[in-house]
């Protein structure tokens, strides 16, 4: 072989892989990268812009509430409920009972923040008191079965549970039968809803979360099944509402409407959007500790229910 | 270019650049698993 032939194959072979590798980045790598880590992963929200008494932080301060006292409960929830107990804190708690350093709360504080699958198991093994969640999955109620303890939920607010897509999509809504046979792999290109011609790529969450536990209570029993190359097409994922436009901001998304409703305030509201779910405050069945009761009074009074509208939730009534 | 020096110099790029693909593909599925599914969707190439 003539050299320059020789080094031409060499430098094709090379540009060869540099083209998979950049190929490879830029389609899925770069998409993941910003989150690498599990504490990131399990942290997508940061609990210092939600300190309860910290300067500029974005709970939300009740004045005129009478500071509990006594056995203070252990606090604790979900990273899309932060902005809830974290103001539920800074209305009822004093301030020396909150302590956070480098990033977390410290084991001492009686503010806590675990997520929904740390926070479920806390209130079982009896490191947390009242925990804010999403309902229990089928795996938490069996933990806590398994240990005897019962768990009691008081509805305190309401959310949209909702699908998203990215916001160049041009598909804007969906029925829930099309989001189910999605799920399924019956619906398996955006071009059968309406869309462009490319595969689906359906996102699902971590089992135990409450927007995957929401999800399998939307799928009713139907079970998921995708091609094995939908991971080349464009995404469809959940969440809820507030976490998403209120609390992560992330931009490039879109909220899908579900059977041609938004998943606005007042559709949510009103009950016009199909897939609203309650949030809860949660307790251990037989909870001696008077105060976790003066805690739950509060978040079901006009004041409570205050927090919750102003957090940039949707209260009960 | 000798021919021996050829393959060697082939042989060094092909071992290089497949285990720059494995390496790359295996983060990917790792940072995969972590992923934020928000980030995944917005940072989607349309």
């Amino acid at each position: 072989m003539k050299r320059w032939k020789q080094i031409l194959c060499l430098v094709l072979l090379a540009l060869f892989f540099i083209s998979v590798d950049l190929t490879i980045y830029f389609l899925f790598t770069r998409r993941c990268a910003s989150t690498f880590g599990s504490a990131t992963a399990a942290k997508a929200i940061e609990p210092a812009d939600y300190l309860p008494f910290g300067e500029n932080s974005g709970v939300v301060r009740i004045d005129g509430v009478q500071t509990l006292t006594g056995e203070l409960p252990v606090l604790d929830g979900a990273a899309a409920l932060l902005p809830v107990y974290a103001s539920v804190f800074s209305s009822l708690y004093p301030e020396d009972a909150c302590a956070f350093s480098d990033g977390s709360y410290t084991p001492e504080s009686r503010m806590q923040y675990r997520n929904t699958r740390g926070a479920y198991q806390a209130i079982v093994d009896g490191d947390a008191d009242l925990i804010f969640c999403a309902k229990p999955s089928r795996e938490q109620l069996d933990y806590a079965a398994g240990k005897g303890v019962e768990l009691e939920l008081v509805p305190i607010g309401r959310e949209a549970f909702v699908f998203l897509v990215n916001e160049k999509n041009p598909v804007d809504n969906l029925s829930q039968q099309q989001i189910r046979d999605i799920y399924a792999g019956k619906i398996t290109n955006w071009k059968q809803v309406g869309g462009a011609n490319r595969l689906i790529s359906p996102l699902q969450r971590n089992e135990g979360s409450g927007s995957q536990t929401q999800f399998l209570a939307f799928m009713n029993g139907t079970p998921t099944a995708h091609s094995p190359f939908a991971f080349l097409g464009a995404s469809i994922g959940f969440s809820f509402r507030y976490y998403v436009s209120g609390i992560t901001q992330v931009e490039g998304i879109k909220l899908l409407e579900v059977d041609g409703m938004a998943p606005s305030v007042e559709n949510i509201q009103s009950g016009a959007y199909p897939l609203t779910a309650e949030f809860y405050a949660v307790y251990r069945k037989g909870e001696e500790n008077e105060n976790v009761q003066r805690i739950l009074d509060f978040l079901l009074s006009e004041k409570g229910q205050q927090i919750i509208e102003q957090s940039g939730y949707v209260p009960l009534s | 270019m000798s021919k021996k020096t050829y393959s060697r110099l082939f042989n060094l790029i092909l071992i290089i650049g497949l285990l720059s693909v494995i390496a790359l593909t295996v983060y990917t599925v790792i940072a995969y698993q972590n992923a934020s599914v928000l980030n995944y969707i917005a940072e989607e190439i349309w």
